[in-house]
């Protein structure tokens, strides 16, 4: 995979709670599993950390026409593919630009990598909540209903299960068009059977318990039972499940915009940034290093934050794709 | 071990068939002609009409699939226009190259990530066990065709260590003329251009089998038996390789083995940076050249891969542990 961040909860990397493993792990007295508190989570460093790092980064997406030195599209042939000039800028007419260097069109690489920080956050975001809603509601109802619908379901995520993830996005978009919203039904489409498979499982598992069935024997019908008394209680092997996918779709974006299918000019990609770089690599690594820094540290947020949630939340097993 | 080797057997057959509609029905979503699609759009309007009278593409949908499928399980993809090759020609032409970049990935995955995961589960919770999450934290955040770039601009470029993109002789080409002169030549030089793109792709893989060899290892080390191993006054290096790792490495094994589908795809982007001459970049090509038969073929034959594998590692999984062919 590409999809680095996708593989890091291949498998969950259970915290030690054995002898001689120190306090890691152990569940603070009084406290239950599934339940986070803000003083459970303040003692997560990874958490903490992630979290620090990613209110910084939604800062920036919001900030950036502010915090941005230049316009990120006005180009400047004279200045094409400028060294970074430093904290110091050109000076003169162009004031602080170019603290990173100029891409190919002479354009501030530091305002096109803040501007990219939108379209990175908001494929995140958009992409995770649309595989959340359409794979939630496949695998709600496949769990609770069971039976033939159940087995047909499941079928179908297993069908999207059995390519990997970014051939499988790939492959979409060469079907529909090489475009941003193509790239993002794409990615979305590609986490639906994970969200599906996670939330089935909750839902399953939950079925069983004397809460639901104590809600059946008082005639509640069945959709008011899984919407709101069992998805409610499901959400916590979810939560970071979306979380970790963030990183994921984040990635893949870039992946796809990298190879040209994604995000088209003049939208403002830190995948497209980094194809023009490896086109210039050998005479301007800058063009490179900095787009591609910056997906690291947002990808890099959203896997502490996860991390952090299933430490906290002593979530056990998290099922994804590799 | 029959019965359940004929039961994931018999599971296969469904995804398989699902795939294959999956892939049939991508020239079908595609807004425009699939026949224009299938010969590009300055085609012969005979060949057109030739085309669309031999593919069927007059009938209806389920019957075209039918005779798509029957054309696909012979082998018969139809010729990539572009190539003036059969697909088959042409996929075979690169798949080796895919599987040989995948396969390095996964030795600088393993070679590195269980010593490394042994270190941090040994020396748990001080200083090596801190700088082994930071690796494996930086390892998986990292996109693989990011690091790809930065390792050439600075290994290849900047010192000039290693070659800058492509391939050397095949692997295996090589690993034969080391058997049969002695010479290792050959080798060095396949290996000198593996080496970049394996690292690339294999890093976030290498961190996932790290964290995962520390924490079955932290966890086997608080068991009963490496106390009793430890009272008997086994050493330390002992408890640790003979008792406790090989018990924490079957579910390594397993993740190596579902990591090999993952990073058949991320060879992909992979290829794309490096110049390699496998199945990801000819996939890149097709789709910008709209040359759908290629992507088809690609697609299911990587998918095929995948389900194959993660097939061999289930039953290997039950065949190591009798245990799950139970459940």
């Amino acid at each position: 995979m590409t999809e680095s961040a996708g593989l890091d909860d291949l498998v969950a990397d259970r915290r030690p709670t054995g002898p001689g493993t120190g306090e890691e792990g152990t569940p603070e007295p009084g406290s239950r599993p599934g339940r986070l508190s803000l003083r459970r989570a303040l003692r997560s460093p990874q958490l903490v950390g992630g979290t620090v790092i990613l209110a910084g980064v939604i800062a920036v997406a919001i900030l950036a026409p502010w915090l941005s030195p230049a316009d990120p599209l006005e180009q400047n042939l004279q200045n094409r593919l400028l060294d970074p000039q430093g904290l110091g800028g050109l000076g003169g007419e162009a004031g602080r630009a170019y603290i990173l260097g100029a891409d190919e069109l002479g354009r501030d690489l530091l305002s096109r990598i803040l501007h990219g920080t939108r379209l990175s956050l908001l494929v995140g975001v958009v992409a995770t909540g649309l595989a959340l809603l359409v794979g939630g509601v496949c695998g709600a109802v496949a769990g609770y209903v069971g039976g033939w619908i159940d087995s047909v379901v499941m079928r179908v995520m297993d069908v999207l299960l059995a390519m990997p993830g970014v051939l499988l996005a790939i492959a979409i978009v060469a079907a529909l068009g090489p475009s941003l919203t193509n790239a993002v039904i794409a990615i979305a489409v590609v986490r639906v059977p994970v969200m599906a498979r996670v939330i089935r499982g909750d839902v399953l598992a939950a079925r069983e318990l004397q809460y639901v069935e104590a809600a059946r024997a008082l005639g509640i019908p069945g959709p008011r039972i899984l919407f709101r008394h069992i998805l409610p209680n499901a959400w916590v092997p979810t939560m970071v499940v979306a979380t970790l996918g963030m990183g994921t779709a984040i990635v893949t974006e870039a992946a796809l915009s990298f190879l040209g299918l994604g995000a088209q000019p003049p939208d403002i990609s830190w995948g497209r940034m980094l194809s023009v770089g490896l086109g210039v690599l050998r005479t301007d690594p800058h063009v490179t290093l900095y787009p591609g820094l910056a997906i690291f540290i947002v990808v890099l947020a959203f896997n502490l934050i996860g991390d952090g949630l299933r430490d906290v939340l002593d979530v056990k097993s998290v099922e994804q794709r590799g | 071990m029959l019965a359940f080797t004929l039961r994931r057997l018999a599971s296969v057959v469904p995804v398989l068939f699902g795939v294959s509609i999956l892939v049939f029905l991508m020239v079908h979503l595609t807004p425009g002609d699939p026949v224009r699609l299938l010969l590009g759009e300055d085609a012969e309007p005979a060949d057109v009409e030739r085309l669309r009278a031999a593919y069927g593409f007059d009938r209806p949908l389920p019957v075209q699939y039918l005779l798509w499928l029957q054309r696909a399980l012979t082998g018969d993809f139809g010729i990539s226009i572009r190539h003036q090759e059969p697909v088959l020609t042409l996929i075979a032409g690169h798949i080796g190259a895919t599987v040989e970049l995948a396969v390095a990935s996964l030795v600088v995955a393993v070679l590195l990530g269980i010593p490394l995961g042994v270190l941090a589960a040994v020396r748990r919770n001080g200083p090596v066990d801190l700088a082994c999450l930071v690796i494996a934290l930086v390892g998986v955040s990292m996109p693989n065709f990011w690091l790809g770039m930065v390792l050439l601009a600075y290994l290849a470029v900047e010192i000039d260590l290693l070659p800058i993109a492509g391939r050397g002789p095949p692997l295996l080409d090589a690993l034969g003329e080391l058997l049969r002169t002695g010479r290792p030549g050959a080798l060095l030089d396949a290996v000198r251009f593996l080496l970049l793109p394996a690292v690339a792709l294999g890093t976030a893989v290498m961190a996932v089998v790290m964290r995962l060899t520390r924490s079955n290892l932290v966890e086997a080390l608080g068991e009963d038996y490496i106390r009793t191993a430890r009272a008997k006054g086994v050493s330390e290096w002992n408890v640790v390789y003979r008792h406790a790792l090989r018990n924490s490495l079957l579910a390594v094994v397993t993740v190596v083995g579902l990591s090999f589908g993952a990073l058949l795809g991320g060879a992909v982007v992979t290829e794309t940076v490096f110049s390699w001459p496998g199945l990801g970049r000819l996939l890149v090509d097709a789709i910008r050249q709209r040359n759908f038969p290629v992507v088809q073929a690609g697609v299911l034959l990587v998918a095929f891969l995948f389900v194959l594998v993660n097939l061999l590692v289930d039953l290997s999984y039950a065949w190591l542990d009798p245990r799950i062919r139970y459940d």
